[in-house]
């Protein structure tokens, strides 16, 4: 009887502890985990929602948590998963937005626009997101988290399951595609 | 492509990329998240889910005691058959050196007596005890579902409500057969 009240009393510290951990998992990682999901579904509401699903699967997982070595790329890997499976429309937009969205960069180029002033408009942001989407599928996942401020090229690696080296080489590709584009569209092709 | 207008190209995607996922949440973010997890923990639903546990773990533990059960070995059954009738054929006879052979002395008198010795004194009493087969399992179960085990191992102990009986309320018989209606 003894060694079960034992058992019971452990088994209570397990859950709490994990419950403990979770908690301050999200205090410190809600924002980063926000900026993954944000990256990917390029909307605040959906991105706060898949923040929810995110901690709600780690709460889940909670027995797992003293197996995690570093928490930032494990919450990465889980969050991108949640925001992928969550993405409503096709990654490939069509022709028509990115077209759309080329004019409206074109527009502001041609009012005399600096670069700095191009980089954070709504029109450029929404032309690269067309021209991200456009990518290759492995590109465009590495592209996409590399972009999250914080996010080394280990941690993609680590969130991806890849190696670093493949990141590196995958970013280089993807930068160079993305540029073609991007300047082709700049001198008003398609 | 011109190499100015490479380089114009090159400045502006590294500027819009760093700015791509630069995004801020509504303030409280943090706040709604821990809101949403305490209600995933209050889920009726999630109680639902681990119902089965309770069962399982006393299959299992069902299971264990029944694979742990101490096995005596049960005497050969005798069927009541006729003795065959004592023949001189059925009788084996040996000749009288053969059966003085058959077991020799020197083996009778090798045979051991038992010993009894005074066992050590422990140093602990009472002495620690392996886990049980029905530990181990309550262990295990402890350690995968630790959430349902502590739910539980905090109802278990809580007093069952009283039952409680109005009382029955009988109405005398009318001996004129004029016997109240009865009370719907």
């Amino acid at each position: 009887m003894a060694v079960g009240q034992a058992i019971l009393s452990e088994g209570i510290l397990i859950a709490e502890a994990g419950a403990d951990l979770v908690e301050a998992l999200v205090r410190e990682h809600a924002r980063f985990v926000y900026r993954v999901a944000y990256a990917v579904l390029r909307n605040h509401h959906d991105a706060e929602d898949a923040v929810q699903e995110t901690f709600i699967r780690v709460w889940r997982h909670r027995g797992e948590l003293r197996d995690v070595r570093e928490a930032r790329p494990w919450l990465a890997r889980i969050a991108w998963r949640v925001a992928v499976d969550k993405r409503r429309r096709p990654a490939d937009l069509s022709l028509e937005e990115q077209q759309e969205a080329a004019q409206g960069v074109r527009e502001l180029q041609a009012q005399g626009a600096g670069a700095d002033q191009l980089a954070i408009s709504a029109q450029m942001q929404e032309l690269l997101a067309a021209l991200i989407a456009s990518l290759p599928r492995d590109l465009r996942e590495v592209v996409t988290l590399s972009t999250v401020e914080e996010m080394t090229s280990a941690e993609v690696g680590t969130a991806l399951g890849i190696p670093e080296v493949t990141v590196r080489t995958r970013l280089f590709r993807a930068r160079q595609l993305l540029k073609e584009k991007l300047a082709a569209v700049m001198e008003g092709g398609s | 492509m011109s190499e100015q207008k490479e380089k114009f190209a090159d400045e502006i995607l590294d500027k819009a990329l760093a700015n791509y996922s630069h995004a801020e949440p509504r303030l409280g973010l943090e706040g709604r998240v821990l809101a949403r997890l305490d209600e995933e923990k209050q889920s009726p639903a999630r109680v639902w889910k681990w119902a089965w546990a309770p069962a399982a773990a006393a299959l299992l533990i069902a299971g264990g005691l029944y694979l742990a059960r101490p096995r005596t070995q049960a005497p050969p059954a005798v069927a009541e058959q006729p003795a065959p009738p004592r023949t001189a054929a059925t009788k084996p006879e040996l000749p009288p050196i053969q059966a003085a052979q058959a077991r020799p002395r020197s083996a009778r008198r090798a045979a051991p007596a038992p010993q009894v010795t005074a066992a050590a004194k422990l140093s602990q009493f009472p002495a620690p005890q392996p886990l049980s087969e029905q530990d181990r399992l309550l262990l295990a179960y402890v350690r995968s579902q630790p959430q349902a085990a502590a739910q539980q191992a905090r109802t278990s102990g809580q007093p069952m409500a009283e039952i409680k009986i109005d009382p029955l309320e009988i109405p005398p018989l009318e001996p004129d057969g004029n016997q109240p209606a009865p009370e719907r």
